[in-house]
């Protein structure tokens, strides 16, 4: 666990956003419960976020204006983009499941042992909306029952921890985790035991608030996007 | 429309108005271009990442918080962060930081003071890189501008990775310290 010593050392890597992996999450933990480490790694921030400033400005292609215009009031993401988006949700998927769990089945005749792929449970993603019907960002389900979930929220949700919940109906739910939102950004994964029929994935705040949330269901009620 | 602020444009497009979204591009697009370009060193991925960025800006305009930040600082935030999504699905270039900083910083628009001020915060920034250590500039450039993690700032300026955490954090608690001071003046 990372004290404010540790996190002082990290807070110009975190600002940047260079941070990565286990040591972002825990100095995100610590982050998140002292006030002086988040008020250094506000002051960073502030600074990290000028540096962009120094970028020189160019001209982009002819067209350029009207097609982006044109791209932002219909509402749908440039083909080119999506296939970058679909290379990040199949990589998404990668990092969290295995994609093809093989058996070996051990003929003791002469014959080789033949390898029999077990095909990898579906994948499907479903939009987290936040306040006022704003895209929050995305829930990734791998499986069915047990399945595993990745959530990514994006330039919506204010900074801050919350609390993952999934809920089926009115009852109280299952808490998956804790989502720790930096820079705009937050992301987590983790196994879920998912009911039967539909259920809600929501980020609820520490006043008991739920900033955004997706409505899960089973493979077989949704597509993946 | 250059009389209209930056704020006023941004509520224009979260109500949808599709005239605010082309005064925005209009403004911005050579600022937003521009770093991805220098991010990314490829045309194309410029464009590409540029109008993604335009896009979240449109669908999240009324999430915009002014007390974080301005709205050129958000967007290119997004921008940012948008390059270096995208530098990991194609293949990145090494791009000099002392080439990058050499660049004229250019608003080429005229208009209201915001401009004249926006012009301000980046020839205050420049002035407090250019008292830097030569290689602490370079390090915190390779991180806060081109996007480059850590360990790609080691390996491109061939040092290793704790020197590199070093170079950047040193370099940028130096450059709090005098954004600090220079704000606080008079």
């Amino acid at each position: 666990m990372f004290g404010c010593n540790e996190v002082r050392e990290l807070a110009p890597e975190l600002a940047l956003g260079t941070l990565t992996g286990g040591e972002r999450a825990e100095a995100l933990m610590h982050v998140n419960g002292c006030t002086r480490c988040q008020a250094l790694v506000a002051e960073l921030t502030d600074v990290a976020d000028r540096l962009p400033l120094l970028a020189p400005e160019m001209e982009p292609p002819p067209g350029f204006g009207a097609s982006t215009v044109a791209l932002m009031t219909a509402g749908r993401p440039r083909r080119r983009f999506r296939v970058a988006a679909a290379i990040a949700v199949a990589a998404a998927a990668a990092a969290i499941l295995s994609i093809t769990i093989v058996r070996v089945t051990d003929d003791t005749t002469s014959r080789p042992a033949a390898l029999t792929p077990v095909t990898a449970p579906a994948l499907r993603s479903v939009d987290m909306i936040g306040a006022g019907g704003n895209h929050a960002g995305e829930v990734y389900v791998a499986g069915d029952h047990t399945a595993t979930l990745r959530i990514e929220v994006n330039y919506v949700v204010p900074n801050g921890a919350y609390t993952i919940k999934l809920n089926q109906g009115a009852g109280p739910g299952t808490d998956l985790g804790t989502v720790t939102v930096m820079d705009w950004h937050g992301q987590w994964s983790g196994p879920a035991t998912l009911p039967h029929g539909p259920a809600t994935v929501s980020l609820v705040d520490a006043a008991g608030n739920t900033v955004c949330s997706a409505t899960i269901g089973s493979a077989s009620a949704l597509s993946a996007s | 429309m250059w009389a209209v602020s930056d704020d006023a444009l941004l509520a224009g497009m979260a109500a949808g108005d599709s005239e605010a979204a082309s005064a925005f591009v209009a403004r911005f697009q050579r600022r937003i271009y521009g770093l991805a370009y220098t991010m990314t060193g490829d045309p194309q991925a410029a464009e590409d990442v540029a109008q993604e960025a335009f896009v979240r800006a449109w669908r999240h305009a009324s999430a915009f918080d002014a007390r974080r930040g301005s709205v050129l600082t958000w967007l290119l935030t997004i921008t940012r962060n948008l390059a270096i999504d995208s530098m990991r699905v194609r293949r990145p270039i090494a791009v000099d930081p002392d080439v990058v900083l050499q660049m004229p910083i250019v608003s080429s628009e005229p208009g209201p003071e915001q401009h004249a001020g926006r012009q301000e915060d980046s020839d205050r920034l420049y002035s407090a890189l250019a008292r830097l250590p030569d290689e602490q500039r370079r390090a915190v450039v390779l991180s806060g501008l081109l996007g480059h993690s850590a360990r790609e700032v080691g390996e491109l300026e061939g040092i290793p990775l704790g020197t590199a955490k070093t170079r950047i954090r040193t370099a940028l608690l130096r450059l709090r310290s005098a954004l600090v001071t220079t704000e606080d003046q008079p």
